[in-house]
This record gives C-alpha cells, structure tokens and sequence, in this order.
C-alpha cells in the first residue's frame, strides 16, 4: 500500500483545496491512519483495493474523476464505508465520535483534526492570548467575518 | 500529634479536599489549627495529572479514571451497576401535564414547550449530574461561574410560596442574602472573581477582586441582535415583560496574572474549562489543599475513604468520638487493598459533597436512628439544576470553539413574581457550539459525510456549519421534594462500603420552568434569526455517532429549513443539593444556620447538601462563602 496514494486520495475527499484547510495532509499522521483503519476497521481489508481503484482514476481529468469516485468507491458497498472512515479520520483526530471503533489513539492526533481549521477555531488546551476570543478569528475569510 | 493517648488526634477532622473543605482547612490551618483531612481520592496532584486529564480526554473523552474504591455517579455511565440508582419514580406521580392544584393554579401556559414527557426522554429521568472523588473534587471540571444567589433565592417561601400541585413547597433559609454577603466578598477573594456590575438584586460591600473576562465574539453577536430589537420575554404566567440581554458572568478564573500572589497566570482562552483547565487560570480546590499544607498546620491523608461517623450515645449532646475510614492501595494489575483507621478531633466536618455527606450519614448508627437524622431528612430533598438545551445556526459567524466555555448569562429570569407558580431560570450562553446538545465538533462531520457528501462541497459545509453554531442552556429551579432522596443500596463496592441509591426526578415547579426557559430561549433565537424555523429533536446514544431523531410528530407541517432547534429531554448540572438542608428547626432540618447538625454538638456539615432552596447560581461560590462562614464559627469554637 503506498501511502502517497493514501495522502492524494485523502486530501480530494476530505476537500482540500478549500477555506480554511491546509495545502497539504501530513504524510506521518497519513501513515497512521492507514495503519489504524487496516488494523481495526471492518473495511481495512479493503483499503488494497480502495488505493489500487484511486490509483486507476487519480489522473482523470477533474470532471470525469470525481464521477468515477462516486461510482467506483464512494456508491461501493466496501470501498464506500473505508472511505467515509478515511474522511472522519482526518476531520476528527481519531476521537471517539469518529466512525466504528476505537483504534489506538494518540492525543497528538486531536489537535490536527481538521474540524479545527473549519471552524476557524483550536483544539482545547491550547494557550493563546487572553481576550482574543472577543473577536473573529484573523485567518476567517473576509466573505465570512 | 500527642503522647496522651486520650488525647484527640489533632482539633478538626474534615472529610473530603473539595472547595468547603479545602478552604476550610486552609482557613483554620492558618490560624493555627491543627487539621487531618480524610480524602477518598488521590491527594494533591500536580501539573502531571493536568496535562493527564486533557490527554485521556482527547482519547477518550473520559478524563478522570475509574477508582473502583471511590466510586462517582458518572464512572462508566449515569446507570453503571458500578453505582446504584433506583427506578425513577413514575410520571404520574408527578401529575400530567397541566396538572392544576386547584382553582387559583393555572395550568401550564407553556406546555407546548415541554421537553421531558415524550416516551424516549422519559428514558432520561435519572440523576444525571456528577461529582469527584479526589482533592480538588468537582472544582477540577467546574465551569468557573462564581455566581451568588439572589436575595430572594434564600427566601423563596416567605416571598413567593409556590405550591405546585405535586405538593412539593419551598423553605427559606435560616439566614439571608444580608448575612452572607460579606462571605461572598470573603469568597471571592479567596477564589479570585473577575467580573463586573452588581447581578440583578445581589448588592455588593465589595468590589469584585480582577476586572472581568472579556465577553466573547459571539456573546457579543447575540447581544447586538438583541438590544437592535429591544427583545424581551413575556412570562404568561404573570403577564409580565421581562427584558433579555446579556451581562459578563462573573468567573472564578483570572483576568489579571498572579492577581493573588499564587501564580496561578492569566486566563488563556483554551477552551478547556471542562475537562480541566490546562494552565490553572481557573480556579480549583487544589490551590486551597496547597495553601493548608503550607500553614504547616494540615495533613492530608489521601486514599482514605471515611465510611462511619463514631458517636457516643451514653452522653446526651451525642458528640462525634471518631470516623472510621479505609486507606486503600492498587496494585498494578487493578487490585484493591486496604487496612482500616480511625481518626479523633475535637470537632468533625463532614465536606464529601451532597450524596457522598448523606451516604456517610446514613451509614453511621446512633442509637435507634442514624447521625444527624433526628429529622428523617438526611439523604432526603435531593436536587439539581436541571437544564433545557436550544441551539441555533445563526445567520452570521458566531465563531465559537474559542475561549472560555461561557462568558456570559442572561440573568433577568432568575426572578420573578412567576417564582409563585414556576421554578426561575438563568441562561448561560455557550461559547462551544453544539458540543453539550450533539458532541461537535465530531458529530457535523460525520452527519454529513453519511449523507453522502466528500470534498470541497463537504468542506464548506462543515465550515458553514460549525462557524454559525450557537447554544443557550437554562439552569433551572427545582423546589425540595422529600421522595427525591439518596439512600443506602444493598450493594458493596471494593471496600465493603454500602453504595448510595439515587431517586430523583423533575418536579412539577422544576417542569415548568423547563418549558418556560425553552420558550425564552426559543425567542431569543427567533428574535436573532431572519427566517426561524423551530425543529425538536432528541438524541440517542444508539452507536458511536449518537443519532439525531426529529420528534416527527411534533415537527408535523414544519415548513422550511430549521436553524433552531430544541434539545428534547434535560442534562444535569453537576450542582447537587438539598441532602442535609438548613433551618432553625431540628424537627425539619439536619444543620443550624452555622452548618451544625442538630443534636451534635461538634459535627458539622458543608457544602450544597445544606441548602434549603436552590435558586439558580452556580453552586461553588455559595459553597465556598459558607465555609468560610463556618470557619470562623470552629474557630471561636476552639478558642471558648
């Protein structure tokens, strides 16, 4: 399993390029999600066949290859459920709200959960600055603020 | 402490390291008093322990460990067999909706409102708050709110005399706003209280100690869409138009760095006021454990479960001669051990928390009675705060997962002539999105994903989403109802100490006031929102995403895309009270206006369970002034 493969499909699905969320997923935390959903997922015996399918589609042009996503993985009975894990991995960290059981967890992971970026907010238990809560977020795009 | 083996083993015994009995300690212990502090927890934990906490919530979103030898009501679950709870008693009981008591009692004007009936929240109708077992105690995961109670609030019968049909009627306190208001001052220095402005009719002799924590983006946001409209709530119950606006809440965490000398810093804005706070901005007990062993005056004995108040029955005033207590070790595969004690004072406080206080109690023969239970009214008229919860998409950016967890109230509800019919509420406004009504920021993602969405159409949506997101809870009054009660079960735990069983349920004036907040809250949104649309909901925990289920019926011929939405079914708390309530009456009530059981002389007992009646102020505080109240009262004591 390449986990380039892994990281290319992950950041079309879970959106990237968009607002608020990084140009690029990280390769260690990639890692560890791919070991942990073929470690515990009820799909993980899937993720073969989920990065060889990505692998045949990831080179379409836009239009076509997001259809094929849809078709070929997302509407698939297997590949459909590993990939909507795969999704929830990197928007939650890993915390037990995310999909299935639990893997092994690392705190680290909860603060680079992406629903953080979205919201334009932190993981808890991060120090800033007293008061900044009283105005937007600086990095909020300005059609938002 | 003495080579007189007569002799006791120090002046005061105090059971329990929470808020009362570490600031108690604290308070003797530097005047000279010789203390030993029984905690069933762990003793004094440091900046470890913190950052352990945070990281066992982050994997886990249970931060504080199960100890099978000092067990919680929210160890594992609220219905853990680890902790007993009865049945809740039945509805009917508790008379249908819209019950009248008699010509002059209307029914419930608000009863479209009600969140409690429905067969699924029914399912909810158990003791839902909690507590901890370790020094520190709840103030480990409190939310900082240091709020006083109303003037009114400690005359509750005298000025309103409620008597819901349920039968269920207020009692005042033996002391007034009047005579406690200098402890408030006392108890928020001691704790450090950022605020500002006098709330409702809670006049001050003092200033509050720091200037307050700056109110946030979004409380900010909800204030201009209410003051634009001039908003306000008109209670049908008293016709009666009562105005809705936000004040800054005062807050036990600092504005100003090492505003005492203790070095706690300034408030960071972590977002972490529960579980716990990283950096100790906010206040907790252990700052009060720190300082008592500082006086060189106090021992803490950790791992150290009280299980028996001892009394000599021969003499006529019943003193306290002991507490019998287990020092328990683990082991590292999980196993318990523990060897038996017994500690001696001249004067025992009782400071282990409401339920725990009570279980003690009622654990510790006295002749044909137990303790302090010459009333019948120790574990009995057990209460919380109950909350409704209504969240909203607003229309703009409310930004919330950002700073403290609340920084604002709305504290107009709190009283009212309505009081004579229903319970008050206050409104704390959240800065955490729909974290307590739905577990965000995790549960948007996964609902929209399971909706098929992926990619920037995902993104976007979530972001939309959790930016827009805000939530009002109401903390409701409930009025002393003697079946709602804590009691010994059959049932042991690892040390062979009997476990409390819990009976409670709402009330029919707590009901009302439930249905009453929804309808104010369900204004202030409607007032906020351009197009409101109002959707019920309640949640089950049926999988690890919890599912959201639309009250179908009651949604019927909805038209629109909802934005508002109703929590079905209430939460705890974590404000338990009422289980050893205060009066001038020994027939009626367990301790005196000093805390003091009735019919022993040297036993006192702190903290929330000696409230008569529970207004609507976060506890902590008034816990908190009490203490020190009683502290000087032992020590006057001591010296006679």
């Amino acid at each position: 399993m390449n986990v380039d493969d892994f990281i290319s499909l992950s950041e079309l699905l879970v959106g990237i390029p968009s607002p608020g969320l990084p140009p690029h997923l990280d390769p260690k935390t990639a890692r560890f999600y791919m070991d942990q959903l073929c470690a515990w997922s009820i799909q993980g015996p899937f993720m073969d066949q989920l990065l060889s399918t990505w692998n045949v589609i990831k080179d379409q042009p836009p239009d076509l290859r997001n259809a094929s996503v849809n078709a070929l993985i997302m509407n698939d009975p297997n590949l459909g459920p590993l990939a909507r894990q795969v999704i929830l991995a990197w928007y939650s960290g890993f915390h037990p709200w995310a999909e299935g059981q639990q893997p092994t967890p690392d705190p680290a992971f909860y603060s680079q959960a992406l629903v953080w970026n979205v919201a334009y907010a932190h993981p808890i238990a991060v120090p800033l600055s007293f008061g900044y809560w009283q105005t937007p977020p600086p990095e909020a795009p300005n059609e938002q603020r | 402490m003495s080579n007189d083996s007569n002799a006791p083993d120090c002046d005061v015994v105090i059971v329990g390291a929470g808020v009362a009995g570490a600031i108690l300690a604290w308070k003797l212990g530097s005047m000279g008093v010789k203390v030993i502090v029984l905690e069933a927890g762990p003793g004094k934990q440091g900046d470890d322990a913190r950052s352990a906490y945070i990281d066992r919530f982050k994997i886990s979103g249970a931060p504080y460990p199960l100890r099978p030898a000092a067990l919680k009501n929210d160890d594992l679950f609220t219905n853990s067999s680890n902790y007993y709870q009865q049945e809740p008693p039945s509805r009917p009981k508790q008379g249908p909706i819209g019950a009248r008591a008699g010509a002059d009692d209307p029914a419930d004007p608000y009863s479209e409102y009600n969140i409690i009936s429905s067969e699924v929240t029914r399912k909810g109708d158990w003791f839902q708050t909690n507590y901890e077992r370790q020094a520190g105690g709840a103030t480990w995961h409190w939310l900082g709110n240091a709020i006083r109670l109303l003037p009114t609030d400690f005359k509750l019968r005298s000025t309103y005399d409620p008597r819901p049909p349920d039968g269920s009627r207020a009692h005042d306190w033996p002391i007034s706003y009047d005579d406690l208001e200098p402890w408030y001052g006392k108890a928020e220095q001691a704790i450090g209280v950022a605020g500002t402005g006098q709330i409702m009719s809670a006049w001050r002799s003092t200033p509050y100690p720091m200037p307050p924590i700056p109110q946030s983006y979004s409380d900010l946001q909800m204030q201009a869409g209410l003051s634009g409209q001039n908003a306000t709530f008109h209670d049908r119950w008293t016709d009666t138009d009562y105005p809705l606006d936000l004040q800054p809440s005062p807050q036990g965490r600092n504005s100003v760095p090492n505003f005492d000398g203790n070095g706690r810093p300034q408030c960071h804005g972590s977002s972490s006021c529960i579980p716990c706070c990283p950096i100790q901005a906010k206040y907790d007990a252990t700052q009060h454990v720190d300082m008592a062993q500082k006086t060189g005056n106090v021992e803490f004995r950790g791992q150290s479960v009280a299980h028996q108040v001892l009394v000599d029955t021969t003499q006529q005033n019943l003193p306290i001669t002991g507490i019998a207590y287990r020092r328990w070790e683990a082991d590292a595969h999980g196993n318990i051990s523990s060897t038996p004690g017994v500690v001696t004072g001249k004067i025992y406080v009782l400071a282990s928390h409401a339920v725990e206080n009570a279980k003690l109690l009622l654990n510790s023969p006295c002749g044909s009675i137990t303790v302090a239970n010459q009333s019948d009214q120790v574990g009995r008229n057990l209460a919380d705060h109950p909350v409704a919860l209504v969240y909203a998409r607003a229309d703009a950016p409310m930004y919330q997962y950002r700073g403290p967890v609340s920084t604002s109230g709305m504290e107009h509800l709190r009283d009212g002539t309505f009081r004579k019919y229903r319970g008050a509420g206050r409104m704390e406004i959240g800065n955490d999105g729909w974290l307590w009504p739905l577990g965000d920021p995790y549960f948007t993602p996964a609902s929209l994903v399971g909706q098929g969405m992926w990619g920037p159409e995902l993104a976007q949506a979530v972001s939309d989403t959790l930016t827009h997101q805000t939530r009002i809870g109401c903390f409701v009054e409930q009025l002393p109802n003697p079946d709602m009660r804590v009691t010994l079960s059959g049932k042991l735990d690892v040390l062979g100490i009997p476990m409390p069983r819990l009976t409670y349920g709402i009330d029919i004036y707590g009901r009302r006031a439930l249905s009453a907040s929804v309808a104010a809250m369900v204004k202030i949104f409607r007032t906020m929102i351009d197009k409101p649309v109002v959707q019920y909901n309640y949640m089950e925990f049926l999988d690890a995403n919890g599912t959201v289920l639309p009250d179908v019926e009651r949604n019927a011929g909805v038209e629109g895309t909802p934005n508002i939405f109703v929590r079905e079914g209430w939460f705890g708390a974590g404000h338990i009270m009422g289980t050893h309530r205060m009066g001038s009456d020994p027939a009626t009530s367990v301790v005196n206006a000093d805390q003091r059981a009735h019919g022993h002389a040297n036993l006192y007992l702190l903290g929330s369970g000696s409230w008569p009646s529970y207004g609507t102020a976060n506890p902590s505080l008034t816990i908190a002034a009490l203490a020190l109240k009683t502290a000087e009262t032992i020590s006057k004591e001591l010296r006679q």
